[in-house]
């Protein structure tokens, strides 16, 4: 709650030794404190409530950065997000961030503040010399200057340019921030704070509505403290607090301040910047710097209001040539006067309230240039009532003062030029209303001549504009648009018409009148003297537009490419209506026939890491972790991604030196005696009901209705396509309840394509499936003494010889103290294995429970690596080889397809060229040499063929050294493959230019008769 | 873009997975292999209204059928696949 | 002697606190799931009525609960009973539905996370993407959605507020850390009016 300043009445004269420009203590200041920060190091003072740019101005510091191409001194031109000239770095080392806008910046005790672009420094920029290469810098320079020759781009070109106009530098070190996300929901949504939105937000809650009012500022009442309005007698500022202090005690209504609304996208959902601690030197532990919202609302309603248009005349970029609102900001809501002598200009009436505003804080108002001619009976009046020279029908020629302005000459409807010193320009060229959350989603603006501005016509269903943001020109209007349209919002979101009581308006003293003139093609086109500034922050001058237009980047888009006009930090939101202007009068076409850009989210700038919350680092996505992770952890494995997953993928001991020499170990423990492996990161998924063996037969290219309860069996499932998509083991435990495997990266592919066959193809069979991937620890005992290991965990009354439980068996058992389990005989390894399954919260004991009784057989924990290397020598398909372009024929499973049902997969699987003998298929591989490598990857051609594509016969998908064998062995795919085992052929890799000879073998290396397996 | 999930009532797109046009219809083991190819590989791509699976993979995972204007992405009904399967 | 497999659960009991609000894992209790087969949901409901003495809840997105008992909605024809432990969830469901409806325990398979306080609503609201006002999501409400990255199925337990977070176990830990860390991250000014 902001109650800075409402028993502050406005003091004048302040004048001391800080902040000699502090005139007042300012409707949103809190004048009674004060902080000190640094700007380039120089200490200085503030009052809280200050932004970094009233802070600068009170001080008198005008220079604040320099221009991104030609290094012009620049100063601050705005009092507001549309800040095009002063950037600044914010803070230090990890933390600096660049291309802040100070008009945004709150200043807090110990704010440190840098100048950007600018060497040594801001006040002696060698860089200015970029001025002279002025004829280089212009539009299109980057497309015609650096055209050759091209080698010189990347070493001599561009890091030049990027030294010379870039604007700040990032930080070189990881964000220590927190940044996190929310979602809020909301009948009506109103953005900003100003009249029409304050009684937008009040009309929709009365009426019953849930509503956020979102303010970008860290104050509500937007225009309100700009101004003077006063309301009913009173400071419009102060009924804008009342209003806050009563929206704020309605409990269906969220006030957001510091909070932009950045973009509006489907269904009613807006993306919105929280600066939870931007204000503050250190945010809370824990607490984010930035929050990004998602608000989902029924109904919006802008109330953004409008931005001031600067005027395009030469040398119009100089420290102290201010947009008269802003000035009118600085004055009343900061207490700050930017100059001590000024010279309005305007084209409108808006634009003369700037003189009376300063007269009163005791600046000289030197004369106001009114472009209109004749000026307008209040130009006289103002002119009369400030004691200021009207120059009806003038123009501003020119501007002198190198760091910061000293004088202006002034034409006269005459033609006559004087030189008039002020060190203050307060210029207004009319506002635009600040349409561009309602252009998001492609609406078009239309160009509205009344207005002299860009306006939304027909706003998106459910989208309302209020205030000056739908061109509204008085403050009664505003507010009058934002009640109204509070209450249609609500009833448009669902809220009962008869809810709410009708509410009182203020009613504005002043007669606010606009009376705007066009004023687009003002002095300083081609072939005048001095750069006329459109776009200040990319440097984007009137000539650059006209050189544009002469050579033929006329079309808005073209013109933006062409200049860069419109781009960076400030998105051209003071330039890009002065610019299609100009190019209007170029092409001699209106406003309207040249159209105009639209605006894509975000309309202020974002980080990236508010964007990306608390997923970074080792959180960017989350980890599954197995029931023995702990243990597996604690005996020292080293953890591998298996997408989300966490496994282990070996268990070095200290004596091992490579974890090659490990992996040898783990396979030769397991097929010499035994070892273990947790395997629950298989997919399980339960199936009951009637049709689940009807299923089973839909998804699976063989047989299932005999398969007898107690049994196991391998299955494969094809895509609708004919090509391989996942494999596994499916038990049956009971007449209608099976349970099936998945690999571990098809888990959730493969439940997904099971509720597609339940849902859209055969909603009719009475089956139900679901996950049972994490309920049960799933743990692989392999090795020759694995029924040995097993014995010792197994409660006797289990038999589990070859006999009564032989290989592809299925059994609920119970372990010797009585936790139930599963027991299946699969092999992954080919060796005589089995695989136990216990409910998760028992997985970690059961490990430790397999080290103790298995460690007379010397059992080895093996990781994901041994388990590789074991299936690669069993000649198991994996992943690599159901790598979604391989048939059941090319892995050597054609015989498996059912010729006695329909299943997923099949039509397809019997096109010619998918059963075409040439394939690929599925064979082994030995180097001639068994230390010669073989890679994944590599390419297998004819001996002696040459390396290209026309020879290329095949490829190596999995490889491994077999410690085993002795040798590296390789599964691959190879054109005629199955016949021709014994073959040499050369392999072929490319990455490292070598070739290696090898033998096509079949692709089992180990126990080709499976009498280990059946053991 | 926000989905009215018959069960779950209106979503956020992110719950859902895309999984392409809903108007095919898997043809009989025997039907012609055009009849297939069409199936498995032809779609159509209109620009305007359209019937479209989406799976609400972070919610109650229902295979739901959404027509939207492609362009808009404007809903104008939101079904579950089953009922248009069996309808 | 055999050896006793002693239970490990994937989070400690103790709760986590910051400020006013804690986060802490709820006692393990038997799950079932019970899903209907085609044209059983009348028998059904009225063999878990019978067999567990409350209803299955009347639509999606509740729950009905009562003396330690409670049947959640988790997908159409889908439900979720949990019971303490001990309670024999599996064996009388069993006896009464196995012939209308698929059961499969999923004891192991979740872990529920609670997470209750002041504005707790608000620190939800910072990873799940689902309107937690009264008026949509009140007490014993429903809703199966996503954490951040993770699958959830979501209820108030309690209009203190507290929520439950069921989530599969393996995800518990990471889950935790991202409440954990939502939690730090402190209630939104905006909520506090
Ligand atoms: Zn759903």
């Amino acid at each position: 709650m902001n109650d800075l300043s409402a028993s502050l009445p406005p003091e004048t004269g302040r004048r001391g030794k800080t902040q000699p420009m502090r005139w007042a203590r300012g409707n949103g200041i809190r004048g009674d404190k004060t902080i000190r920060f640094t700007f380039d190091g120089r200490v200085l003072e503030a009052h809280p409530g200050d932004t970094l740019a009233s802070a600068l101005l009170a001080n008198g510091v005008r220079l604040v950065g320099r221009s991104f191409k030609y290094h012009r001194p620049r100063g601050i031109l705005s009092a507001g997000p549309e800040e095009p000239n002063a950037l600044v770095e914010l803070r230090e080392g990890a933390q600096r961030e660049p291309n802040s806008r100070a008009t945004v910046t709150e200043v807090f005790d110990g704010l440190a503040a840098t100048s950007q672009n600018r060497w040594p420094t801001l006040k002696h920029d060698m860089l200015g010399a970029n001025s002279l290469l002025a004829p280089v810098f212009s539009a299109g320079f980057y497309y015609k200057t650096f055209m050759w020759p091209a080698s010189f781009w990347e070493k001599v070109y561009e890091p030049i340019i990027r030294r010379a106009a870039g604007l700040g530098r990032a930080a070189d070190e990881a964000d220590p921030d927190h940044y996190e996300k929310a979602t809020a929901f909301c009948d009506v949504l109103v953005v900003g704070s100003g009249p029409a939105g304050l009684a937008a937000a009040r009309a929709a809650a009365g009426a019953g509505a849930r509503v956020i009012l979102c303010e970008q500022d860290s104050l509500t009442g937007g225009r309100l403290r700009a101004e003077r309005v006063m309301l009913d007698d009173r400071p419009g500022w102060a009924w804008a607090q009342d209003t806050e202090k009563y929206l704020r005690a309605l409990p269906e209504v969220r006030i957001m301040t510091r909070t932009c609304v950045f973009g509006r996208y489907d269904g009613g959902c807006f993306g919105a910047l929280e600066r939870v601690a931007d204000h503050v030197a250190v945010p809370q532990a824990g607490q984010p710097r930035q929050r990004l919202w998602r608000i989902v609302a029924g109904q919006c309603i802008l109330a953004t209001g409008g931005i001031e248009r600067p005027i395009v005349f030469p040398d119009n970029d100089r420290p102290g040539i201010m947009l008269a609102g802003a000035v009118r900001s600085y004055v009343n809501r900061f207490g700050v006067v930017p100059g001590r002598q000024a010279v309005i200009y305007t084209n409108n009436d808006d634009g003369l309230r700037a003189a009376a505003d300063l007269h009163d804080a005791g600046v000289r108002v030197a004369a106001i240039v009114d472009s209109r001619q004749p000026s307008s009976t209040a130009a006289q009046a103002m002119a009369r009532q400030v004691g200021a020279a009207l120059f009806a029908g003038g123009a501003i020629a020119g501007t002198t003062g190198h760091t910061g302005l000293k004088a202006v000459q002034v034409r006269d409807s005459a033609g006559k030029t004087r030189r008039l010193a002020c060190d203050l320009l307060a210029v207004s060229g009319g506002w635009n209303p600040d349409i561009a959350l309602a252009t998001h989603h492609r609406t078009h603006p239309v160009y509205d001549d009344a207005l002299n501005a860009f306006v939304v016509s027909s706003p998106a269903p459910g989208l309302h504009l209020a205030g000056f943001a739908a061109g509204a020109l008085t403050t009664d209007a505003a507010l009058a648009q934002g009640d109204a349209l509070g209450r249609a919002a609500a009833q448009g979101a669902g809220s009962d018409p008869a809810t709410g009581c009708a509410m009182v308006l203020p009613r504005a003293a002043e007669k606010e009148g606009y009376a705007i003139a066009p004023l687009w093609h003002a002095l300083g086109r081609a072939g005048q003297a001095g750069k006329a500034f459109i776009d200040f922050q990319n440097d984007v001058t009137a000539k650059d537009v006209s050189l544009a237009a002469r050579e033929g980047f006329w079309a808005v888009e073209h013109l933006k490419r062409y200049t860069t006009l419109g781009m960076a930090t400030d998105q051209g939101k003071t330039a890009n209506v002065n610019a299609l202007a100009m190019m209007a009068w170029e092409r001699g076409r209106s406003i309207a026939q040249t159209g105009t850009t639209i605006v894509r989210p975000p309309v202020q700038p974002c980080a990236i890491g508010a964007l990306a919350g608390t997923h970074r680092g080792r959180h960017f996505k989350p980890h599954r972790l197995p029931p023995t992770h702990d243990w597996a952890v604690e005996a020292g494995c080293v953890l591998t991604s298996n997408g989300i997953w966490q496994r282990a993928q070996w268990y070095p001991r200290p004596d091992e030196t490579s974890w090659q020499e490990t992996v040898n170990r783990e396979v030769r423990s397991v097929r010499s005696s035994v070892g273990f492996c947790d395997v629950t990161t298989l997919g399980k998924i339960d199936i009951q009901g009637a049709d689940a063996a009807t299923l089973l037969e839909r998804v699976y290219v063989n047989a299932w209705r005999k398969l007898p309860v107690g049994r196991a069996r391998y299955g494969l499932m094809l895509r609708e396509d004919g090509f391989a998509f996942d494999d596994g083991t499916t038990a049956r435990l009971a007449e209608n309840h099976y349970v099936m495997t998945t690999t571990t990266a098809n888990a959730g592919a493969v439940m997904r394509h099971l509720e597609f066959c339940h849902q859209c193809l055969w909603p009719g069979l009475d089956v139900r499936f679901i996950s049972v991937t994490d309920a049960w620890a799933q743990i692989a005992v392999a090795g020759p003494r694995s029924r040995d290991v097993l014995r010792e965990i197994i409660d006797e009354s289990f038999d589990l010889s070859n006999e009564a439980f032989g290989y592809m068996g299925a059994a609920n058992v119970r372990l010797r103290d009585g936790v139930g389990g599963r027991l299946f005989r699969l092999s992954f390894s080919g060796e005589l294995a089995y695989e136990i399954a216990v409910p998760a919260r028992y997985g970690d004991a059961l490990a430790r429970l397999l080290m103790r009784v298995g460690a007379p057989y010397g059992i080895t924990p093996y990781g994901t690596e041994a388990l590789g290397v074991m299936r690669i020598e069993k000649g198991h398909p994996a992943g690599p080889e159901l790598n979604g372009q391989t048939t059941a024929h090319d892995l050597g499973m054609g015989r498996m397809l059912s010729r006695k049902k329909d299943f997923i997969g099949r039509a397809m699987a019997q096109r010619t060229a998918l059963c075409d003998a040439a394939r690929p298929t599925l064979i082994g591989l030995k180097p001639l040499h068994a230390s010669d490598a073989l890679v994944a990857g590599a390419h297998l051609l004819p001996r002696g063929a040459p390396a290209d594509a026309a020879s290329d016969q095949g490829w190596i998908s999995s490889s491994a050294w077999s410690p085993t064998v002795e040798s590296w062995i390789a599964l691959g795919f190879l054109s005629h493959g199955p016949q021709r085992h014994g073959e040499v052929i050369a392999v072929h890799n490319p990455l490292a230019g070598t070739v290696i000879e090898a033998q096509v073998v079949p692709p089992v290396f180990v126990d080709p008769e499976g009498s280990r397996l059946h053991a | 873009m926000r989905i009215h999930c018959p069960y779950c009532c209106t979503r956020g797109v992110e719950e859902f997975t895309y999984r392409g046009d809903a108007t095919v219809r898997r043809p009989d083991l025997d039907a012609p292999e055009a009849a297939w190819v069409d199936y498995v590989y032809l779609r159509d791509n209109p620009a305007g209204p359209h019937a479209e699976y989406w799976y609400h993979a972070a919610g109650c995972h229902s295979w739901l059928v959404v027509r939207r204007d492609t362009r808009t992405h404007e809903i104008f009904s939101v079904q579950t696949a089953s009922e248009v399967s069996e309808a | 002697m055999p050896d006793i497999l002693s239970p490990c659960a994937p989070i400690a009991a103790e709760p986590c606190r910051v400020g006013a609000l804690s986060l802490a894992p709820a006692p393990l209790e038997e799950m079932v799931s019970i899903s209907s087969f085609s044209n059983s949901l009348p028998a059904l409901r009225e063999a878990v009525l019978h067999a567990l003495g409350a209803s299955l809840p009347p639509a999606p997105g509740t729950a009905t609960r009562q003396q330690g008992l409670s049947i959640l909605w988790i997908g159409p024809n889908q439900w979720l009973a949990c019971a303490p432990q001990g309670s024999g969830l599996m064996e009388k469901l069993q006896v009464a539905c196995g012939a209308h409806a698929a059961l499969t325990d999923q004891t192991d398979g979740r872990v529920t996370l609670t997470l209750c306080g002041p504005y707790a609503h608000a620190i939800a609201a910072k990873l799940v993407p689902i309107d937690l006002h009264p008026r949509c999501f009140g007490l014993s409400s429903v809703a199966l959605t996503q954490a951040g990255h993770i699958p959830v199925i979501l209820m108030q337990r309690d209009r203190q507020p507290a929520y439950d977070f069921i989530v599969f176990r393996s995800l518990a830990r990471s889950l935790h850390h991202d409440i954990l860390a939502a939690m730090r991250g402190g209630i939104p000014e905006s909520e506090q009016n």
